[in-house]
């Protein structure tokens, strides 16, 4: 071999070996910012999985479900979960305005997620309601006691439920708006997600 | 003139009565909403200690669950409060504060762990890295002198 192919060899030697060794520093700067921001909620089924979410319910009977909330926003969030009810008359979250239902929250929680972490909680909730049949079935009615969340009883009086033909059931929503603590204003604002389960309530 | 003295009486005794029993009462509604207040004063102030300790590139898992816990404590007491129990919402306001007994020197204390652990870093990786593909560098340009070097010799002799 000449010099100039000692040369050439030497060089690509010297440029693989300072490329490896440099690498843990330009790992550093070439790494790509985050440019997506977002958090999500969703619920699961007894088993941890997207299956099997309670439906057809019980009066009295106990039902769990894993309620998941993850952080992508670049630092800890301070979230609140509202607990909401209700019946097929009333105000829900509408997805495409991005606004929460303007009914009050039965409960409401606090979670504090950090950055690209996800928190699970485990929800148990039961319904004590009443059916109030009537030979008319579109005059029978569902009329709720309480719903005991987590061991919390919360009064769900003042909730009744009608007949639902469509359904063919007595029918409900459980569901949950996700708020988040604005460092600005000092106060939570509706975080654009919820989720929700579709209940019916059997005799 | 006597019928209104006597109900003058009677009124100043109910109200007498109705005071005295209101008192603790108002007394117990004031300490618990405070207490609320407290909590959630803490919360704040907690929350912003474990966003810096984040920010130092600390994990700060252990706190969020600190966090979590004082969180559903508090979740409790303003629904004792709602229910008009005050001696149980104030009992859970203060269990939440004591949940953040410490806080904030913890949060500290794993900023400061994660900043030093982030200078080690800094060295080892990119000072260290650059200094020794510097002295990798060198080592090639040396090296290439040396052959030329030697290859001229070698074609002189």
């Amino acid at each position: 071999m000449n010099l100039q192919g000692y040369k050439a060899l030497l060089l690509v030697v010297t440029a693989v070996l300072a490329l490896l060794v440099a690498s843990p520093a330009l790992e550093r700067f070439l790494v790509y910012p985050q440019t997506e921001f977002f958090s999500a909620m969703w619920l699961l089924g007894p088993e941890g999985q997207a299956e099997n979410l309670p439906s057809n319910l019980k009066s009295g009977a106990s039902y769990n479900v894993y309620l998941g909330i993850e952080n992508q926003l670049g630092s800890c969030a301070y979230y609140s979960v509202q607990v909401k009810f209700r019946n097929l008359t009333q105000s829900a979250p509408d997805p495409f305005n991005r606004t929460a239902s303007s009914l009050p929250p039965l409960y409401s929680f606090t979670s504090f997620v950090a950055d690209k972490e996800t928190l699970t909680l485990t929800l148990t909730f039961s319904f004590d309601y009443t059916y109030i049949l009537n030979p008319n079935s579109s005059l029978s009615k569902v009329t709720f006691d309480d719903l005991m969340f987590n061991g919390l009883p919360l009064n769900l009086r003042g909730y009744p439920t009608a007949w639902d033909a469509e359904r063919n059931g007595f029918t409900g929503n459980l569901f949950f708006e996700l708020w988040i603590y604005n460092d600005t204003t000092g106060g939570f604002q509706y975080h654009q997600r919820y989720t929700s389960l579709q209940l019916n309530m059997t005799v | 003139m006597r019928i209104p003295y006597k109900i003058a009486v009677v009124t100043a005794t109910l109200l007498l009565i109705s005071v005295s029993v209101a008192q603790p009462v108002l007394a117990n509604q004031t300490d618990a909403a405070a207490a609320i207040d407290s909590a959630k004063d803490n919360i704040l102030g907690a929350y912003d200690a474990a966003k810096e300790a984040e920010s130092a590139g600390a994990n700060i898992t252990v706190l969020t669950s600190k966090l979590n816990n004082a969180g559903l404590l508090l979740s409790q007491a303003e629904l004792a409060y709602a229910k008009n129990d005050f001696e149980g919402a104030l009992s859970l306001a203060t269990q939440s504060q004591t949940v953040l007994n410490g806080f904030a020197s913890e949060a500290d204390a794993l900023g400061l762990s994660a900043l030093q652990q982030q200078n080690q870093d800094f060295l080892i990786n990119v000072v260290g890295s650059i200094s020794a593909t510097l002295v990798i560098l060198i080592a090639g340009f040396v090296a290439c002198i040396y052959l030329k070097r030697k290859y001229e010799t070698s074609e002189a002799t």
